[in-house]
């Protein structure tokens, strides 16, 4: 089962498409969620899900806006995919239902 | 883009942050890091400007590196993991070197820390007085012969009070240098730790009061203060404060005002008694009190010595002009009786045996340094082992070194490994270290005189201290290895056979070398102190020092005196006794002599001793000129004086029988006189360290002296028992009230070289220690360099080799190291034994014999480390050998 935060990554990593590194990831996340990430904690998580073989790393050209440092591309796997289809089903069978009971009490 | 890679703005992340953050991160992904956060910087500083771009980088990278860090330590405890295994295999696998190694090392840290020991405890003496940096000892400096003498009037210390602004405290001590008996009721005991001072004392040194206060102790005449431990021998538990006990020689009773804490170990005034004096009468030309003065803060000697020239004007010029009849300057010039004052240290008074004060227990400056240097070298010593074993056998793992270069360890990790596992070892060392240093503990105070405990020994600072010691060692010893084999190329030593690594034997043969030579040096000196310890226990001194039994504390039988000596005189096994103030071996006082018809300059001080008329007999002196005392001439008791012939020789005279001295010591020129009536044979009445000086033993003339000698008959001697318990019995029935105390002259004397004797034990203490170091270093390296030839040895032995050629192919070397050690030894060992032995007047010479021997034994040690493994190896098989690989 995937955590939280991992689905929260693996989702920004797959909507940023070909353009997934450690910037363009917190701002995403930031702009899903409202989270502020730091990158300490970031390269830690993108590591582990690379172990779990969830995500891939791409090493790219060096680029003058970082200071002549390469940067480091992210790819969801195809295993990571089927993680977060996995994820996605789970998370409407749990919530069948569940918002109408919620509204219901909010009447009451 | 700029060249330096800075955008065309010139801007970069905060230059400390980004080190900062390099530091953490690892070579892999460093790049990355190191972009993407730049790339962040850039972005927020494009929006919001400089200043937040910088406090977000700092931010970010901050807890980056809290991040980064928390991750990697998974993998440096991996690292230590297999680090320990690899260590524990190792250890395993040389269980025999390991156990040398870590014994050798902790044998030479126990040492050295038990010598660091004493040590401070030697150089801390005093140091527990309040403001113990502001006390001084006030001596006297002599122009005569540049010495000095703690001995002062009584009149120094109140002067110096009131003369000196920087002087805010002063004091007066007096030590009895002779027992003296202290009587309450039914108990009395000769007592011998007794000063005699006021309420300045308490002024001055740090007491701490069980009983009484510090004002009103001693501040009226006849009383006195007790030491805790005197007071439960008269006492018992009760209450002594208000009670009077009674000094018997003085014949007065003392108010007991106070009762002290014993005084520590570590003080130069050892007490058990204070009492108040009545000092009316005495002035400045009596020296029998010593003088201690507090000086103010930020005062020292050197700020008071300008004043001292004015001071010694005002306070002595009347003195002198009335003693010596001329004025100060005079006086103070005169080469003979001119002297000045002089400030010592309080805490400098423990090791200073120049200053003439004849206190017991004085420790010497050069035994601390003596030691502090044995212990440096057994130290030395000990780690030079660890080196060389730890070296010599990381040797055999230049494969693994290569293997793991392969898969990809770099420099630092290699270095790392070695020096953990070096570190392993020391800190199991400094374990054992401990321990040892516990067990030897007793013997150590036994050896040195101490009472040290463990407690206080194994202190935090001590423990802490002795660690970081073995620790230091641990990373010396693998930083050789470390560094060397982590520089091989893999490929060379992956197809080398295994053991090529360090074959460097020089340096290892030059390190046996010195171990060897640090090892005879020590014998040397120990041979060379019994050797005068022998020497000076069978000297001849001129007198009958094994017949004699000394009796103290006569003086208080009073006219009784005759009496009882014609009574012990019967006694079967006494041959006679004879009544003095001093005997050989003790205390003789100085004064001033002038002949008839000298000048007042001309006068010389010589030790003084009193006697009566058996004297010569009961100590078997000789007379050469003239006669001794005799009963039966009435003169004899209050005008005659006998001298020494080293006292005729100094005063010149001839024929000395028939001259005369002023009866008075300094006295006037218009005095009574004393006249020489015999010239004694000279015998040693100092110790053997000293030259035999001028002497002059007057009559007690019926007055009693301290000491009684009794001369036994031989059979007396050998047999002491009966005849003490006779003695004792007589004394008891004549000086009703006062203790029986008794010694033997020969153990009186014995004990005056009793720092020599504790000397002699330590060095060889010392040497048997570096023997097991060297020996165990020693043994170590041959075990190696056996293992590393066994195939030479197989072939030779194939091509008809006997045991006996492989024996002495395998010793040759050690044999020539430890010859070579020896000759290094000699020279030193010479140098520094004749230094000591300027200790003494008179002393044993070296002998050819010494070397010789030490060379012997040397070579005994060095074979019988090496025979079991060069044997073991001369009878191998040598096929086994030959297939070895």
């Amino acid at each position: 089962m995937l955590t939280r935060n991992d689905e929260i990554l693996l989702i920004a990593v797959m909507s940023l498409r070909d353009d997934a590194y450690g910037v363009t990831i917190i701002r995403e996340v930031e702009r899903r969620t409202g989270k502020k990430l730091k990158f300490g904690g970031l390269w830690v998580s993108m590591d582990n899900l690379a172990k779990k073989g969830l995500v891939e790393k791409r090493m790219a050209d060096p680029e003058p806006r970082r200071g002549g440092k390469s940067k480091c591309f992210y790819r969801v796997t195809k295993h990571g995919a089927g993680a977060l289809k996995e994820a996605a089903e789970l998370q409407e069978r749990l919530w069948k239902g569940i918002p109408g009971i919620i509204e219901r009490g909010e009447k009451a | 883009m700029n060249r330096d890679g800075s955008n065309r703005d010139g801007s970069r992340p905060p230059r400390l942050a980004v080190w900062i953050l390099g530091r953490f991160a690892s070579s892999c992904g460093k790049e990355t890091i190191m972009g993407d956060l730049e790339e962040y910087y850039r972005g927020i500083r494009m929006e919001h400007g400089a200043g937040k771009a910088a406090g977000s980088y700092w931010s970010q990278a901050m807890s980056a590196c809290c991040a980064l860090a928390a991750g990697s330590i998974g993998w440096r405890m991996t690292m230590l993991g297999n680090n320990l295994v690899v260590a524990r295999r190792n250890l395993k696998k040389d269980g025999v070197y390991s156990l040398i190694n870590v014994t050798g090392l902790a044998i030479g840290l126990a040492c050295a820390f038990l010598i660091a020991i004493w040590v401070i405890d030697e150089t801390g003496y005093d140091r527990f007085h309040e403001d113990s940096g502001r006390i001084y000892r006030v001596n006297r400096l002599n122009r005569a012969d540049g010495g000095s003498v703690a001995f002062t009037s009584v009149l120094l210390s109140g002067a110096l009070n009131d003369d000196f602004a920087a002087v805010t405290h002063s004091a007066m001590v007096c030590r009895l240098d002779r027992k003296i008996a202290f009587r309450y009721e039914d108990r009395n005991f000769l007592e011998d730790r007794v000063l005699v001072s006021d309420n300045r004392f308490f002024d001055i040194f740090s007491v701490k009061f069980l009983r009484g206060s510090p004002e009103t102790a001693l501040n009226r005449p006849q009383t006195v203060v007790m030491s805790r431990k005197a007071a439960s021998r008269y006492f018992g538990g009760a209450d002594p404060i208000g009670k009077t006990i009674e000094i018997v020689s003085l014949g007065r009773n003392f108010e007991i005002t106070g009762v002290v804490a014993d005084c520590p170990a570590n003080s130069h005034l050892q007490y058990d008694f204070i009492f108040t004096w009545d000092w009316s009468g005495y002035g400045w030309g009596s020296q029998s009190v010593f003088t201690y003065v507090k000086l103010a803060e930020g005062e020292s000697p050197v700020s008071v010595a300008p004043l001292m020239g004015a001071f010694v004007e005002k306070n002595l010029s009347g003195y002198v002009k009335e003693e010596y009849g001329t004025d100060l300057a005079t006086f103070m010039n005169d080469p003979d009786l001119g002297y000045s004052f002089d400030f010592q240290p309080i805490t400098a008074i423990h090791l200073d045996d120049e200053t003439l004060d004849n206190m017991p227990g004085k420790g010497d400056i050069d035994d601390v340094c003596v030691f502090s240097i044995a212990a440096l070298f057994i130290l030395i010593v000990a780690c030079v082992n660890f080196i060389n074993l730890s070296t010599a056998r990381a040797g055999r793992r230049s494969r693994e070194v290569g293997v793991r270069k392969v898969l990809g360890a770099g420099r630092k990790e290699l270095v790392g490994q070695f020096l953990f596992e070096s570190v392993l070892s020391s800190s199991a060392s400094f374990l054992l270290a401990a321990a040892l240093a516990a067990f030897a503990l007793p013997y150590f105070n036994e050896l040195t005189g101490k009472a040290v405990d463990a407690a206080v020994a194994l202190s935090p600072m001590n423990s802490a201290a002795l660690l970081s010691a073995s620790l230091l060692a641990g990373l010396l010893a693998g930083a050789y290895p470390a560094f060397y084999l982590s520089s091989f190329r893999p490929a060379v030593t992956i197809k080398a056979a295994p053991g090529t690594g360090t074959c460097r034997s020089g340096m290892r043969d030059a390190l046996v070398v010195f171990q060897y030579t640090v090892a005879t040096i020590i014998f040397l000196s120990a041979f060379v102190i019994y050797s005068q310890s022998r020497y000076l226990s069978s000297a001849r001194l001129g007198f009958d020092k094994e017949l004699v039994l000394v009796v103290h504390g006569a003086r208080g039988l009073g006219d009784r005196m005759d009496a009882m000596i014609r009574e012990l005189e019967a006694i079967p096994g006494v041959v006679s006794v004879a009544n003095s103030s001093s005997l050989p071996g003790g205390q003789f006082d100085r004064n001033g002599h002038r002949l008839e018809g000298a000048a007042a300059s001309d006068e010389t001080m010589i030790c003084t001793m009193y006697s009566d008329a058996r004297l010569d007999r009961t100590l078997g002196l000789k007379i050469t000129r003239g006669r001794f005392f005799s009963d039966e001439i009435a003169s004899d008791g209050t005008s005659a004086v006998v001298i020494n012939e080293t006292a005729a020789r100094m005063l010149g005279l001839d024929d000395p029988v028939g001259k005369r001295f002023l009866k008075e010591y300094g006295g006037a020129a218009d005095g009574e006189y004393v006249t020489i009536i015999g010239v004694l044979e000279d015998f040693h009445f100092h110790s053997l360290h000293e030259e035999i000086e001028p002497l002059v033993i007057r009559n007690l003339g019926g007055a009693p002296g301290h000491y009684l000698g009794v001369r036994l008959t031989n059979e007396g001697a050998a047999n002491p028992a009966a005849v003490v318990g006779k003695i004792r019995e007589t004394w008891k029935q004549f000086a009703v009230g006062s203790p029986f105390e008794y010694s033997f002259l020969d153990a009186d004397f014995d004990a005056l070289y009793r720092a020599e004797a504790r000397t002699g034990r330590i060095m060889s203490t010392f040497f048997v220690l570096s023997v097991v170091i060297a020996c165990l270093g020693l043994y170590g390296l041959v075990s190696f360099s056996t293992e590393q030839r066994t195939k030479e040895i197989g072939i030779r032995k194939v091509l008809g080799a006997s045991v006996g050629d492989i024996l002495v192919l395998l010793s040759r070397r050690i044999a020539l190291l430890v010859v070579v050690a020896n000759l290094i030894a000699w020279p030193a060992a010479y140098l520094i034994m004749d230094r000591w032995l300027e200790n003494f007047a008179y002393k044993t010479g070296f002998t050819p014999w010494m070397p010789v021997i030490s060379c012997v034994v040397g070579l005994f040690f060095a074979m019988l480390t090496v025979s079991h493994r060069a044997v073991a190896a001369a009878r191998s098989n040598p096929v086994r050998n030959i297939r070895y690989e």
